[in-house]
């Protein structure tokens, strides 16, 4: 066979496969007009945008400027950092344990301890928030940046637990026994062998925890209603508000893209871990 | 604006007193020091022995101190906001003691306020929102408004404000026995229209009577305007008031509540739907009326394309970022209609933005200076001049959207709920806001309007 | 014997206790609370009143609750449907050897990482907007008439705008997991079907479904609970509560914080929220248990 076929083979091969870009295409295309003239209009005016006539007058830094300028945005951020950050952390450190000890350690009543956390899985928010609520109430910690983060840790661990202790039944038992002969605990095997060696899936976990907590609205909205605490989910909620009162579309399309942009740079660099992080939570689960 | 509460106030004025000789004996013991208390106590009761005597002097002289939590129903971006913020930095300016903070938390206070007041946050001043029920957790201010603060110069409280901004948020709260809160910018519902496309299509008069807005509509409507518009938000007010022309609030709130069905294939409600079916027909509302989301309607009117836009007075000021200053605006009463009460003009929907001060604050006191101080002369002026609202103050100038207005405020005689109380039942509220706005829109007809709510209304 | 018990103990009290104070309390509590009248969220139990299921019937008799329970079903199965299936076709055309499949694969992805408030915005201010919208600008360019015309957010149409846009940011979601699991079949499979002369709707329906059977029940049970939280997107859509958009969610979320009881006597009852929790509760635990009937996973055969 000569090269000349060869590549006619696979450019008919290609052209066969042309009509699966379609849907592709389209779809890519879209979300890039989208956020593509969201951009542009966040660098217009108002008016411009009514009239149909974007960027005709220059480009507007000021909408950033004052958005930046008028709102906390940085503060929201900074709120979602420490709550991601918070959540991801009290959630490994609270569910690799147990997830650790229930799939290695026979004891009696572990298959009720595991039930209980399947359990705990399918219940929905819609039954938690109003005891949650009440519990918040009474220890006197509505209006505090610690009310999120306990919730935060805590709806996401019966979530970890369930998909670590699958990824501690992957790792050989060898190890860990090598080290109870050298004489070390439990608890020392765990932290200094099973624990590092978990670290893919503590990985896989964290960043699927990340992307929940950082887009999570609801428990936001209800605990976290002060400016100091917002996340920056319900404080772009409150800028979009505020822009659509004052008729400030420019504006408010400029809040939209800072949003936007951190989140997307952050996954063009880290788009392959993310997506691996996201399946790997979902299909485990 | 006065002469419809002025007698009514009058008395409300004096029979307050009197109440409050008859309870003014609590103590007045530590109203300074609580402000050093933490915050984390706040039980519910305690708020018994901070009603002070009514004729305790205020604290001039001695400075004020302590820490103030404002919840705002404003965005700091919008006009009133910004007045705000200066009257904040004012008041801490003028008693370095004092720090208050604020919430912005726009009109997103109705869905956080009463989580945030029922976890216990600390919220001292907040704007009571009336769509959401808080009077579990207010302040009772009868004695506050007769006592003199610094910022009121050697006056009463009551002596200062609009009579009817005291009188007001009891009404609108259904509250007679307390002084729920402290109105300002006080507010009409009316339809709010364009001044120069009126003057320039020729309605001398504006419209008192169904046939007579009929008849403007066509002549806007020929002149290449668009008459008519709404957003979803407030979409129910229209039906609502009309039906009140035709029977009155209460006949409504009857309806509303009804379960069988039946009281929607009522006459007036028949009558409203051909009213409001004839309108879409002849093309008056806006052709992207069903798609409306707050506030893209109100955009229209403020941009020029659409001539009346029924709601608050305080339209004048969402929209002012674009209409520019030069926009003159006016408004009239929704008109009477055939066979109907005549109260066009006697009955408006009305009211105030209310300033509602935490039951469990821990220093009454300066909640009331920081109140009195926003409400001073000089910082309504600026409120009235900065944002266009209404004045809250005795003898503050009007600000020049709202001139125009100024008749219709002063011939209220009895003021109605939002859309005349029509969307009092949450439950069946949404479906009168579908429907009418397929109406509107020319979807469905009037007899389907008529069935469609009798069918939704019977359980 | 005596270390090991402490071990235990010290591993999984934590967790333990998580699943007590944050899953197990409140859930039993709110089951309690539908069969009472609590007339605020913060009373404590002893000011409850026994009410038997009469939140049942005063929820059942609701004209908005009974549309935010179809809502939910609409949004369930209608929108399950197409999401599923939506995703299903990216991941086998993904997956189907074409060129830069990395770069599909993320960029369809995307919109899932986005906050849900920006990406409303988006859809709501720009691409549905009646004036200089997307789609109003689009349709005219094709002049198409009667779509250019076509308002997306009036009352009919909102739900479908609504499910437009959420089914734009879930499908990256569900794609990503379907693509993994085709990704994890043996190309044996698929060569020996090839060699038999299967057509690719064949391979789909006789390789990749069966084998994927877990991982599309997994979808479907992870959808399932997306639905039954349904919230953020009702919410954004919609100004005040409407029949088009509210969920059982937004009913808990009105009667519990948000009942307009300005004006009216309605009486507020916060145990008619719990009362929508346990219902949309107990409908995810049929789904689940007919997923169950239906599915069994492979592990268990």
């Amino acid at each position: 066979m000569n090269t000349t076929s060869k590549k006619k083979r696979n450019i008919k091969k290609q052209l066969k496969h042309l009509p699966k870009y379609l849907p592709l295409v389209i779809w890519v295309a879209f979300t890039v007009a989208m956020i593509g003239w969201i951009f542009l209009a966040s660098l217009s005016t108002t008016s411009e945008i009514y009239s149909d006539s974007i960027l005709s007058s220059g480009i507007h830094i000021e909408n950033y400027i004052n958005v930046i300028k008028k709102h906390k945005l940085g503060l929201y951020f900074l709120n979602s950092l420490i709550y991601c950050a918070v959540g991801c952390t009290g959630v490994i450190l609270i569910a690799s344990p147990a997830a650790y000890a229930l799939s290695r350690v026979e004891f009696r009543g572990k298959s009720l301890v595991n039930n209980i956390f399947v359990m705990g899985m399918s219940i929905p928010q819609v039954m938690l928030v109003m005891p949650l609520f009440k519990m918040a109430t009474s220890l006197h910690l509505i209006g505090s940046r610690w009310t999120l983060m306990i919730l935060y840790i805590c709806t996401n661990v019966p979530f970890g637990v369930f998909f670590l202790s699958g990824f501690f039944l992957s790792l050989p038992k060898a190890l860990e026994e090598a080290a109870e002969i050298d004489g070390c605990t439990h608890a020392k095997a765990f932290w200094k062998i099973m624990f590092p060696l978990a670290q893919p899936g503590i990985v896989t976990l964290t960043i699927f925890n990340f992307i929940n907590i950082w887009n999570e609205y609801f428990m936001a909205l209800i605990f976290a209603n002060k400016t100091e605490l917002r996340t920056v989910s319900t404080g772009l909620q409150a800028i979009v508000q505020s822009m659509k009162y004052s008729g400030d579309w420019a504006g408010l399309f400029a809040g939209v893209i800072i949003v936007f942009l951190p989140t997307f740079l952050l996954y063009l660099f880290l788009s392959k871990t993310i997506m691996t992080g996201v399946t790997g939570g979902a299909v485990k689960g | 604006m006065k002469k419809y509460s002025k007698v009514l106030a009058a008395t409300l004025v004096a029979s307050m007193s009197i109440g409050l000789m008859a309870c003014g004996q609590g103590s007045d013991a530590g109203s300074k020091s609580k402000s050093e208390h933490e915050a984390a106590s706040k039980s519910e009761e305690g708020t018994t022995s901070k009603s002070e005597t009514a004729d305790s002097n205020s604290k001039s002289g001695s400075d004020l101190k302590g820490k103030l939590v404002y919840w705002s129903m404003w965005n700091d971006t919008e006009p009133q906001g910004e007045v705000w913020q200066s009257i904040i930095d004012g008041f801490e300016k003028e008693h370095p003691d004092v720090d208050v903070t604020v919430q912005w938390c726009g009109r997103d206070n109705k869905k956080i306020l009463k989580p945030a007041l029922e976890g216990g946050q600390t919220i001292d001043v907040f704007e009571y929102p009336i769509e959401i029920d808080l009077k579990d957790y207010i302040l009772d201010l009868t004695p506050y408004v007769d006592k003199t603060y610094q910022a009121s110069d050697g006056k009463k409280l009551s002596e200062t404000l609009l009579p009817s901004l005291l009188e007001t948020p009891k009404s609108m709260l259904n509250l007679t026995d307390m002084q729920p809160a402290v109105g300002y910018k006080p507010w009409m519902s009316l339809f709010m229209y364009n001044k120069t496309i009126f003057d320039e299509v020729g309605i001398k008069e504006e419209p008192k009577t169904w046939q007579e807005l009929d008849d403007a509509c066509a002549k806007i409507k020929e002149a290449g305007y668009v008459p008519l518009t709404f957003d979803d938000a407030y979409a129910s007010w229209l039906p609502g008031m009309y039906l009140a022309r035709e029977m009155g609030q209460d006949w409504i709130r009857e309806l509303v509540q009804d379960s069988t069905g039946e009281m929607w294939k009522d006459e007036a409600v028949v009558k409203m739907a051909k009213a409001f079916e004839d309108f879409a027909e002849k093309g008056y509302f806006d052709s992207n009326v069903s798609g409306n989301k707050y506030p893209a309607g109100q955009m229209d009117v403020g941009n020029g394309k659409v001539a009346m836009y029924y709601n608050l007075t305080g339209l004048t000021t969402e929209v002012s970022d674009v209409t520019g200053p030069d926009f003159v605006w006016g408004g009239f009463s929704f008109p009477d209609v055939k066979d109907g009460q005549n109260k066009a003009g006697k009955e408006d929907p009305a009211g105030c933005t209310m300033l509602a001060v935490n039951k469990s604050t821990e220093d009454p006191d300066l909640a009331m200076e920081f109140i009195a101080y926003a409400l001073d002369q000089k910082n309504d002026a600026e409120m009235v001049k900065k944002a266009g609202t209404t004045p809250a103050t005795v003898g503050t100038e009007w600000p020049k959207s709202l001139e125009n207005m100024k008749g219709a405020f002063e011939s209220n005689e009895t003021a109605l709920k939002y859309g005349a109380d029509i969307t009092s039942n949450a439950d069946l509220a949404p479906t009168i806001q579908d429907n009418f706005i397929k109406l509107a829109s020319g979807q469905i007809s009037a007899d389907d309007f008529v069935n469609n709510m009798a069918a939704a209304a019977k359980k | 014997m005596k270390k090991k018990k402490w071990f235990l103990i010290s591993f999984l009290a934590p967790a333990v206790f998580c699943m007590f104070a944050i899953f197990l309390y409140p859930g039993v509590r709110t089951l309690l609370m539908s069969f009472f009248k609590v007339p605020f969220i913060t009373d404590n139990m002893s000011s409850w009143k026994f009410v038997g299921i009469s939140n049942y019937i005063e929820i059942f008799t609701s004209p908005l609750y009974r549309q935010s329970l179809i809502n939910f079903l609409k949004i369930w199965l209608i929108g399950g449907i197409v999401i599923l299936s939506l995703s299903m076709l990216f991941s086998v055309i993904i997956t189907s050897g074409i060129k830069g499949k990395g770069f599909w694969r993320a960029a369809i992805y995307l919109p899932h990482i986005i906050s849900s408030v920006a990406l409303v915005s988006m859809w709501l201010q720009y691409v549905f907007n009646n004036q200089y919208g997307m789609f109003k600008k689009l349709f005219a360019l094709l002049h198409w008439e009667k779509m250019e015309q076509f308002q997306w957010t009036s009352p009919d149409h909102l739900f479908l705008s609504m499910m437009i846009a959420y089914t734009f940011a879930g499908v990256g979601f569900y794609m990503l997991i379907l693509v993994a699991g085709i990704d994890g079949i043996s190309e044996d499979y698929y060569e020996a079907a090839r060699i038999e002369g299967a057509g690719a709707w064949k391979q789909f329906i006789d390789i990749t479904v069966p084998l994927l059977r877990d991982i599309i029940k997994r979808c479907i049970v992870l959808y399932s609970a997306a639905a039954a939280g349904f919230f953020v997107y009702s919410t954004l859509f919609s100004f005040n509560t409407e029949n088009a958009t509210v969920t059982p969610m937004v009913y808990m979320y009105e009667s519990v914080f948000g009942n307009s009881a300005g004006s009216s006597a309605l009486e507020l009852n916060v145990g008619a929220g719990a009362t929508a929790g346990v219902t949309i509760m107990v409908v995810i635990l049929f789904v689940n248990m007919i997923l169950n009937k239906l599915i069994p996973s492979t592990a268990e055969e």
